[in-house]
């Protein structure tokens, strides 16, 4: 045994105190913030009706379902505990504690007691979900911080990270920034953690680091190598991917245009046109004219950094100046070879 | 007897029951979770895993954990 008993005593100690020191009332909360939440998708999606944006309307009915399948776990889990006797509660005793803690051990194999930090850790096995590999999880329980409703604080943390693609700080489709969304398990993980019952505590989130909720995902596990078009919101697979050559946002195929002169890959923002023959074209393909400040593309720039349409005005100019001088001299040129004395004769008067 | 039955599945409800001497862990399971299926569930007596053939004593701990809970974003 790693750690002698000693320690399990006198952590086991430290937790019922605290447990029975920080004894609280049931506190409840309506989940308005969900309610809230579920209120801007509708009008969202609403006006995304309204003005014809199809896709963008989809995106928000998706969010809006999972929005009202949680605001109903919510209140469900509230009634729950509405319903559930809280005279119950029975704070398990120093020696009660210290058994959770051997039971850790044999369950875990380890236990990490950390007395000054006040922490106790186990590590689960690695997780592999629906073939996408998350890597072994740290569950963190803090003895020595509690929630605002009394009950104690825990993290999970990624050890071999591999996270969602799409956000670093998901490392499992129920983690987010080290915290489990818990669901199901929610109003039973609580009730473990204020009436000290550990090995039902890191059991509970362990089986909910080994379960996978397609419903309620931070992001999806079909996602999780999967990224966002920036333009349209679809999702697409990372092999299918285009990045705009100027901003690098991920794009897909139909969102993506490319520049007639360079053929890259640009977004809608960052993609100019030719003033002279419209085609989409990037602003380093761009060159201004010297003559009318038009951007115009490669094809459109003529050798004297002129645009085709100065040229041609230059031209019809010149034509006409040509023109206008080849009268002139023709003018002249009648003028000058005009016969002098040629076929004259003097005609006596 | 008199037992303590922690049921983790859903709100995570204790509380101590008398049961007959004699009462096995599958029967009290049966009795308690209805057509839930042993198999989705830890089951453990005084914290140890245990057959469900055992018998229960007097002031034994029985708990009740699902193996699958689903995670959600609240």
């Amino acid at each position: 045994m790693k750690h002698p008993q000693k320690r399990f005593w006198r952590t086991a100690s430290r937790i019922h105190h605290r447990l029975v020191s920080e004894e609280t009332p049931l506190q409840v909360e309506l989940p308005f913030q969900s309610w809230w939440h579920c209120d801007r998708l509708l009008r969202k999606r609403q006006r995304a009706h309204r003005r014809g944006w199809d896709s963008a309307a989809s995106k928000l009915e998706r969010e809006l379902k999972t929005g009202v399948a949680q605001l109903i776990q919510q209140l469900t889990t509230l009634h729950q505990e509405l319903s559930s006797d809280a005279s119950q509660q029975q704070i398990s005793s120093v020696r009660e504690l210290y058994m959770e803690l051997l039971t850790l051990e044999e369950e875990f194999g380890e236990v990490i007691l950390d007395l000054r930090a006040q922490t106790i850790s186990v590590m689960t096995e690695p997780i592999e979900l629906e073939a996408v590999y998350l890597g072994p999880f740290e569950i963190c329980l803090d003895c020595g911080n509690q929630n605002s409703d009394g009950s104690l604080i825990y993290w999970v943390i990624a050890k071999d990270p591999h996270p969602a693609f799409t956000n670093d700080c998901v490392t499992h489709p129920h983690v987010q920034s080290e915290v489990v969304c818990e669901g199901d398990g929610r109003l039973a993980i609580r009730r473990s953690l204020e009436q000290g019952w550990l090995f039902d505590f890191f059991t509970m989130v362990a089986s909910l680091l080994r379960t996978y909720n397609s419903d309620s995902p931070y992001v999806a596990l079909s996602d999780w190598d999967s990224v966002e078009c920036t333009e349209c919101a679809d999702v697409i697979a990372v092999n299918e991917q285009t990045r705009c050559d100027n901003c690098e946002t991920t794009l897909c195929a139909e969102c993506a245009q490319d520049c007639s002169d360079c053929d890259c890959p640009f977004c809608h923002e960052c993609l100019s046109h030719c003033d002279t023959c419209h085609s989409n074209c990037c602003s380093s393909c761009l060159q201004q004219c010297i003559q009318c400040n038009a951007d115009c593309c490669q094809r459109c720039l003529l050798e004297n950094e002129r645009c085709s349409d100065c040229e041609e005005e230059e031209f019809e100019e010149t034509e006409e100046e040509f023109q206008e001088t080849h009268a002139a001299t023709n003018t002249v040129t009648a003028t000058a070879v005009q016969p002098n004395c040629l076929g004259e004769t003097v005609v006596p008067a | 007897m008199k037992l303590l039955l922690i049921n983790n599945d859903g709100g995570g409800f204790a509380d101590y029951i008398d049961v007959p001497a004699g009462t096995t862990v599958a029967q009290l399971f049966e009795q308690k979770m209805g057509d839930a299926a042993a198999r989705d569930y830890l089951i453990r007596v005084n914290r140890q895993p245990c057959p469900p053939d055992q018998q229960l004593q007097d002031g034994d701990r029985i708990s009740n954990t699902p193996t699958k809970i689903e995670g959600a974003r609240f």
